[in-house]
């Protein structure tokens, strides 16, 4: 996988235009929500509710089947794809059909029918443009929505004009009439059309098939016969639920209001009053889907409407693009699905992840992709072995505490190119990393030494997770001060980190233990009103967002409403402080929001205390992540440090443009990420304020 | 900026599609052409029934197309239709035998189709096909032109939703309609996110709304 990582990230122009689609994706997908003053909060808790009842309900796909009969049309259930594409075969020949037209179908290329129809000398015509350019260049599409983001005009025009033998040229309004004409008769021959279908209606027995470029209008009515192949997932009960659907797929997919084409099927019409040969089958597919149904890790999956919206925002799909980051379904919902529907083999491509969580905010069904990604990466680990490297950042706590103790010499010792090398050839760290320095005290070494002030306002447990506690405790300490100013007792319950690795990693019975272990820490702490404020924007995600995924019960869930990020934890109480910037001049701070506080506050309590010191504060962000997310861009090569640099180059750009004099950040991965990208320090937001007050 | 004629209706318009009573809002017909403007599509209002004919005569003139092919309007439009078109081949598919429907719209430059009613603020137009060759007449020819009556618009997906699973719940197993929202011509993104139209469906979607004419 090294190898197809680097030929990606080498191949800048195609980087380049997939990257394109994806913003593109993000912005009109973002213009349309503002446009529409759609709440999408509601919105999100309707479609979820619409699509859990769909895929949990076995009765609605009978209902279904029997309200397609009775309007006349067939109905057959396959187990497999392997019995569809058979299905589709039989059909084939009882018409004499030696080929047929197809419009865009994912859970077609999910059971592989043109494969499995060609074996058997059927041939399918792909009509949607980007399948169709795939198609003829023997390609798997690279992006669900933009299947041939891939190719260029160039390219495609070549292609074309050897496949067609005739000269095309390289404008995409010439290839456009040609495929048209080209395609025309082939659609006037056709006595077999299949498509998916976005929806199926149980009530009336219709499927709903959405298309912009009207190929599903022809497939649909030309040919004498339609097939339709639908997930057993993608059915629900009544018509009410199908408009958050319709809405859902065309404003997260292309930022569309609809799709130019939303055709509501229920049954065969004649033409011209003459229904003879005129046959709907609908062929609804298992293949696995029962069995997520019944696996709480996976059934989540089914909740997927195949809006495409979560591969519009990974940030290592869009450098290594579908055909690296996917088998066939590409990007992160991709890889549940392939684990599930093509075996676990198929899905090593879910270590690409570099578990930053931002397609589980950007999912239009709140799905939890990101767990649901650890799970596969945690089967694969059982299955196929760790590599080291990650087993030496799930060990970070340990070492810290080793570096900690021998600091200016395990310092001095991490500054050596020599020692570097060892470290790369044995443990799998990059060397070209700048990794952070120890603290030779801890946090909680100085905090137990010093003073602490009893308040009257309330009680905070401060969590420091590993960068405070043995990298930096100057900013733990400044933190903790800023609490007893506005009168809290402060304390350092007796915790350990996060663990957010574990997670990343794989290793989610690890990730639980350690979860328990804090939790039974923290939940006494609670229950005698302590609130826990942490400044690692990671450690908040991981108490708040991850840990009740991980455990089930009252006890992770009452800690979660109690975790607070530091900065929205202090703002309400922020005019009883005098802040001043530390800076000579306070200038404009270029600000850098974490990915895993997209979860919780997205930077804004940070960057509204910035404003308060009078700086000027600009948010710099591509829509995604800065590249390292956690220790992934520590680990060397393709797979790590190159992968995630080439993540960052269009962030750190920006940067170089945005003319801010301060860069700053919460998190401290981001931190080494933003300084190893941009050579230039990058601050927290405590370190750029002098805080007095209150009298 | 409602017009004075839309000050001067009733509060709303009721009407009977498909066996169920669908009420619409009035006031929507600003925001319906300029979301079919934002589309691509062209709308065009008509007063009277005379001209009506003289935007057919245009649209079809302005396109340089001689064969229309026409399918699912009201009786009392086909005279419309012909009217206007005088010395072109003008085709309604309800009259052909059905092996002859596929090649006349196959042939044909523009589609001339009927939409039940529309949906305001998505710019779709919503068709009710009981016969395919509704469906091919407003699919395959280049130019797509559709009639609607300009009251019959709701404001959103959700409303037409409602309307839509009335119409089919009540037209009874095997009875029920294709439905289409139909939003601007075809268009595609494929290739290198240029957004071109006309790739299988009509390039051109004329929506012209009769202001005179209330519908079947």
């Amino acid at each position: 996988m090294a190898i197809e990582v680097r030929r990606s990230i080498e191949e800048p122009a195609r980087v380049g235009k997939l990257w394109e689609a994806m913003e593109r994706g993000r912005a009109n997908r973002a213009a349309t929500i503002e446009k529409t003053g759609l709440d999408l909060s509601a919105f999100r808790d309707r479609v979820r509710l619409i699509k859990e009842t769909a895929a949990q309900d076995p009765s609605i796909a009978e209902a279904f089947a029997e309200a397609v009969r009775a309007n006349g049309g067939r109905v057959f259930f396959a187990a497999t794809g392997r019995e569809a594409v058979q299905y589709v075969l039989d059909v084939c020949r009882a018409n004499g059909a030696e080929f047929l037209v197809k419009s865009k179908s994912l859970t077609s290329e999910e059971v592989e029918m043109n494969q499995g129809l060609a074996a058997e000398g059927i041939r399918a015509i792909e009509t949607d443009l980007g399948e169709l350019l795939c198609q003829v260049a023997g390609e798997k599409p690279s992006h669900l929505v933009f299947p041939a983001i891939h190719m260029t005009s160039d390219r495609i025009a070549r292609m074309l004009s050897e496949a067609y033998g005739e000269p095309i040229a390289p404008e995409p309004s010439s290839i456009l009439s040609a495929v048209r004409a080209r395609l025309r008769p082939q659609f006037l021959a056709a006595k077999v059309g299949v498509t998916g279908a976005n929806i199926g209606v149980a009530e009336t027995g219709s499927i709903v098939v959405e298309t912009n470029e009207g190929n599903g209008r022809l497939v649909t009515s030309v040919p004498k016969v339609h097939i339709a192949l639908i997930g057993l997932e993608k059915i629900v009960r009544r018509w009410d639920d199908a408009a958050d659907l319709v809405r859902g797929h065309a404003i997260s997919a292309t930022g569309q209001r609809m799709t130019v084409y939303v055709s509501l099927i229920s049954q065969r019409q004649p033409v011209a009053k003459d229904p003879a040969g005129r046959e709907f089958h609908v062929i609804i597919l298992d293949n696995g889907r029962t069995r997520m149904r019944a696996d709480p890790w996976f059934r989540d999956a089914l909740n997927c409407i195949r809006c495409g919206a979560c591969m519009n925002v990974c940030p290592t799909y869009g450098v290594t693009g579908g055909h690296v980051f996917g088998h066939i379904y590409p990007g992160p919902i991709g890889i549940p699905w392939t684990a599930n529907v093509h075996g676990l083999e198929e899905a090593s491509f879910a270590h690409l992840c570099v578990s930053c969580g931002l397609c589980h905010e950007i999912c239009p069904v709140d799905i939890d992709i990101p767990l649901m990604i650890a799970k596969v990466k945690d089967q694969d680990v059982e299955a196929h072995g760790q590599p080291t490297a990650e087993r030496f950042f799930m060990a970070s706590e340990a070492f810290a505490k080793v570096a900690c103790l021998s600091a200016p010499l395990a310092n001095r010792l991490l500054r050596r190119g020599s020692l570097r090398v060892l470290m790369e050839w044995a443990v799998g760290v990059d060397r070209r990393r700048t990794l952070p320095a120890f603290a030779h005290r801890t946090l909680r070494s100085r905090f137990r030494s010093r003073e602490g002030q009893v308040g009257r306002v309330g009680k905070v447990a401060f969590f420091p997770d590993l960068y405070a506690e043995y990298n930096n405790p100057d900013q733990g300490l400044r933190a903790i001060e800023i609490l007893e100013r506005l009168g809290y007792s402060v304390i350092i319950p007796d915790v350990q980190w996060s663990g957010m690795p574990y997670v990343s990693y794989g290793r989610l019975g690890k990730a639980s233990k350690l979860a328990a272990d804090n939790l039974r820490v923290l939940g006494p702490l609670v229950d005698d009103g302590y609130d826990i404020v942490s400044t690692e924007p990671t450690a908040v995600y991981m108490l708040r967002k991850v840990y009740p995924k991980l455990l089930e019960g009252s006890l992770a869930s009452k800690v979660a409403t109690h975790s607070r990020g530091f900065f929205e934890f202090i703002e309400p109480h922020l005019a009883k402080l005098s802040l001043r910037p530390t800076a000579d001049a306070a200038g404009l701070v270029g600000f850098h929001i974490p990915c895993h506080d997209r979860a919780l506050s997205s930077g804004l309590p940070a960057m509204r205390f910035l404003e308060r010191a009078s700086y000027r504060v600009r948010p710099v962000e591509t829509g995604t992540c800065c590249g390292i997310a956690g220790t992934f861009g520590m680990k060397s090569g393709w797979l790590g440090y190159d992968l995630s640099m080439a993540v960052g180059e269009k962030l750190f750009e920006q940067f170089r443009e945005s003319g801010c004099d301060l860069i700053a950040t919460e998190s401290s991965v981001c931190t080494l990420q933003l300084q190893d990208g941009l050579g230039r320090p990058v601050r927290h937001p405590l370190d750029l304020v002098r805080v007095e007050g209150p009298a | 900026m409602r017009s004075v004629r839309e000050a001067h209706k009733p509060s709303c318009v009721t009407s009977s599609i498909g066996g169920g009573t669908v009420l619409f809002e009035p006031g929507l017909s600003d925001r319906f052409k300029a979301a079919l403007l934002e589309l691509k599509a062209e709308p065009h209002s008509a007063t009277r029934k005379e001209s009506t004919l003289e935007i057919l005569r245009s649209v079809v003139e302005g396109h340089r197309a001689n064969r229309v092919v026409v399918a699912n309007l009201p009786a009392e439009l086909r005279s419309v239709v012909s009217g206007a078109l005088q010395g072109r081949s003008v085709q309604f598919m309800e009259d052909l035998p059905s092996t002859d429907v596929l090649p006349a719209c196959a042939a044909a430059e523009v589609g001339v189709t009927w939409a039940e009613f529309a949906i305001a603020e998505d710019g779709a137009i919503v068709e009710v096909a009981h016969d395919d060759a509704a469906r091919l007449a407003a699919s395959l020819p280049i130019v797509h032109i559709v009639l609607l009556p300009a009251g019959r618009l709701v404001r959103d997906v959700g409303a037409a939703m409602a309307v839509v699973g009335g119409i089919l719940r009540a037209s009874g197993p095997g009875q029920r309609p294709t439905v289409t929202f139909i939003s601007g011509p075809s268009r595609t993104g494929d290739i290198e996110l240029r957004l071109l139209y006309g790739v299988h469906g009509p390039h051109s979607l004329h929506v012209i709304l009769l202001e005179w004419f209330e519908g079947r």
